[in-house]
């Protein structure tokens, strides 16, 4: 998958679970300040990116790394790498 | 301390006949029923129901007029809830300022929260053991204080918060508390009143007790009927409705509009059985509604009855008011027979309509009572539009549990202008 | 004997006037304290601290009035008056009174609540002071009432000020101490906006003042109250004549019994 695919699938999710507007959605857009996303959001914000990237996040590995996020661009970053890691283990 | 006059400065619903309290009122006027078959809704979710009609909002709500970031934690119940608060607000001219003052609170309550909420959380639970996939808002969509967390949420209300979750008689407990707080000078302002949806699980709940109407699935307009001989039990319908309480003096100070006064509330318990009250808790509770109003019997001049249309339940109230209110005869109506029973918002739906219908000195009667039942004859029922002044009456919920709640409401008089 | 007789006679109504005069004094003096000090207190604790209108205020000044005039008038008005209870001063009715003196506007006073519009007759409306504190009162002129605006404008505004109504449906004061025929404006208002009636008894004021002789003789003054009668309790059918005829008879009853 290439950056600009999950830029495209980020910004769906963005902008169809969240509702917001996809002239706001720039790569350095902030998710807290600008975009007005909260904490409530952020623990959604995680399922539907599992969801869409079929990755897991695991609490004690991903927590900082999640906690880090701040910008489209982060969100990017992270689930690039988690898709180099091992695929989703099986439940 | 002297006790504070309270009086109704604003009203909001949502009801079965549509959005808003004009809609309501033109649908209880022109003697239309809301009442319609729910099969092909309903068939999916629960295969074996009995009652098979219902009295869903007309319209589609205007969700997204509330913004996500309130909206996300609201079920339909809260939704209901905020946008019924959001017209009474606008009918009371209530600024922001005095929603975040601290001096405004919320007394708001429903049955269960958001049954269709509920579902899904259950359903996604059952199905992968696993809460994961959950959205973070859907705790707050079921938890039973939903209503009034949402809508102090969402208005940035900072003052008395309270939920008397009570089935049928939410709202009317949801007033009556308001009222109470407000009389004893601890808020100036109450946003009360109570909401519930429509959903095939809670009309099965009703279903499994016998209490829900079968034999009309074919013709839903034709019941509930109140009081009458042919009644067989009641249908649920939904929305949601707002009263505004404010203290006589504030109201008078800013120049709102008053639209009635509330001058007493009663509620207690029947205490022998669970699922319905007896004829003497109801005339209890109206004894001691007429007490707490410093009013006998002969000062009523209309009863907004609870009347479901259930066999025993409508008994009941109608021998406890031909006890208490037997000589006066005071004319008696129930709306259920227009919209459903509304569950937690009936309190508050029925008590907008009765506060119109004092306005405009016309009494709605009830729907599909044409022939008063056994044992509920000897009372003045309306059968057909009155026109009538009236200056005081009562409203009547009487709920599972065997919770009786009872409001006075009295005609405002003018006083400056 | 015969000179005797006059002489005591004489006598007598050198004492009545000298008492009438008396009182008018009295009663002038009170009335001017009242409206220099009382009044002007009332109208502006009413009308400033309450935010109330002004013939909201003057009723209730006009009744307070009238209440203190009967009060300081003992022992020449010596009142029982029972059933006040009947009367619930949250709730507004129609009150109808017998008509036997004068004095019965003034005498009422005693009983009515504070908001309380009098309808009467045009006479004493042409009263020189008394005539004017009554129109601002917004008192009802009953032969100048007319059903078709009173029902929809000014009774409607008084209804909706939750004021009560007093009216004396025999409509002249009884000669001969029967109760006359009453008329029906009362019962009609009371069916429009669906208030109780309280019939009152009066008995006494023919003697306090009596149609025959312009001079006031001390009086025991009977209020005897009777329990509402709601015109909800009769068939919708020809309900004002039945109403009226029903407390006619009420109120014959009880006159006859005293």
């Amino acid at each position: 998958m290439t950056e600009q695919e999950i830029a495209e699938r980020v910004k769906k999710i963005l902008i169809e679970e969240f509702e917001l507007k996809e002239e706001e959605l720039s790569p350095e857009a902030s998710l807290y300040d600008e975009l007005g996303l909260d904490s409530l959001d952020s623990v959604d914000l995680v399922v539907a990116l599992e969801h869409e990237f079929k990755f897991k996040v695991v609490r004690n590995l991903d927590e900082e790394k999640i906690r880090s996020i701040r910008t489209l661009s982060d969100i990017h970053r992270f689930i690039i790498e988690k898709q180099k890691t091992l695929p989703m283990p099986n439940q | 301390m002297s006790l504070k006059k309270v009086v109704i400065t604003g009203m909001g619903a949502i009801s079965p006949f549509g959005i808003g309290v004009k809609p309501l009122m033109e649908g209880l006027y022109s003697g239309h029923s809301a009442v319609i078959s729910q099969k092909s809704e309903w068939e999916e979710q629960v295969k074996d129901l009995n009652c098979w009609v219902g009295a869903p909002v007309k319209e589609t709500l205007p969700s997204k007029s509330i913004s996500r970031q309130y909206r996300r934690t609201m079920g339909p119940t809260a939704i209901m809830s905020l946008l019924a608060a959001n017209e009474a607000i606008g009918d009371a001219g209530i600024s922001e300022s005095i929603l975040t003052s601290g001096r405004t609170g919320v007394s708001f309550s429903s049955s269960t929260g958001s049954a269709e909420s509920l579902t899904q959380y259950f359903r996604e639970y059952f199905s992968s053991a696993s809460l994961k996939n959950i959205s973070s808002g859907t705790f707050f969509q079921v938890m039973s204080h939903t209503c009034a967390a949402n809508i102090a949420h969402a208005l940035n209300i900072k003052g008395r918060v309270i939920s008397p979750d009570a089935a049928c008689s939410s709202s009317t407990q949801a007033i009556g508390l308001g009222y109470e707080a407000i009389k004893y000078g601890l808020q100036d302002f109450m946003l009360c009143g109570g909401s519930d949806e429509l959903d095939a699980v809670v009309c099965g709940s009703f279903d499994l007790l016998n209490a829900t109407s079968c034999r009309f699935n074919d013709k839903p307009t034709e019941t509930p009927r109140p009081f009458d001989r042919d009644r067989d039990g009641t249908v649920c319908g939904e929305g949601a409705g707002c009263i505004i309480l404010e203290a006589e003096e504030s109201a008078t100070r800013r120049g709102a509009h008053i639209l009635a006064e509330i001058v007493g509330f009663s509620t207690l318990s029947d205490g022998t059985h669970l699922a319905q009250s007896h004829s003497d808790s109801i005339e209890r509770c109206m004894e001691q509604a007429l007490e707490n109003s410093n009013l006998t019997p002969k000062d009523i001049d209309y009863i907004n009855a609870h009347a479901t249309g259930t066999i025993q339940g409508d008994l009941s109230e109608a021998g406890a008011i031909r006890n208490v209110f037997g000589d006066r005869g005071v004319p008696v109506s129930s709306l259920k027979g227009h919209m459903g029973h509304t569950l937690g918002a009936s309190g508050a739906l029925e008590l907008a309509a009765s506060v119109r219908m004092l306005n405009d000195g016309i009494l709605v009667p009830t729907l599909n009572l044409i022939h008063p039942g056994k044992g509920c004859e000897g009372i003045d029922h309306l059968m057909d539009i009155r026109r009538i002044q009236i200056t005081t009456f009562l409203k009547n919920s009487f709920a599972f549990g065997g919770i009786n709640s009872i409001l006075v409401i009295r005609r405002y008089f003018k006083r400056n202008d | 004997m015969k000179v005797s007789g006059s002489i005591a006679e004489g006598i007598y109504r050198i004492a009545l006037y000298s008492l009438n005069g008396l009182y008018l004094s009295y009663i002038v003096l009170a009335t001017v304290s009242y409206y220099l000090f009382a009044f002007p207190l009332i109208i502006l604790t009413f009308m400033v601290f309450q935010g109330r209108r002004l013939d909201d205020a003057m009723r209730c000044s006009n009744r307070l009035y009238g209440s203190l005039l009967v009060r300081i008038s003992w022992p020449l008005i010596r009142i029982k008056c029972e059933g006040r209870k009947n009367i619930n001063d949250n709730l507004p009715c129609v009150i109808i009174v017998n008509h036997r003196s004068t004095a019965d506007i003034f005498l009422s006073a005693f009983f009515t609540p504070g908001n309380t519009a009098v309808f009467v007759r045009s006479w004493p409306f042409k009263l020189w002071f008394i005539g004017w504190f009554m129109r601002r009162a917004g008192y009802i002129d009953v032969e100048k009432m007319s059903p078709n605006t009173f029902f929809k404008e000014e009774g409607r505004e008084l209804y909706e000020r939750g004021v009560t109504f007093l009216f004396f449906p025999e409509g002249h004061r009884s000669r001969d101490g029967r109760l006359q025929p009453f008329r029906s404006g009362a019962f009609m208002t009371a069916i429009e906006f669906n208030m109780p009636v309280v019939p009152v008894c009066m008995t006494g004021t023919e003697k306090f003042l009596s149609m025959n002789d312009p001079v006031i003789r001390p009086a025991r003054i009977n209020i005897d109250i009777l329990p509402a009668v709601h015109p909800s309790s009769f068939p919708e059918e020809r309900r004002a004549v039945k109403l009226k005829k029903h407390i006619e008879s009420l109120v014959r009853e009880r006159l006859h019994e005293q």
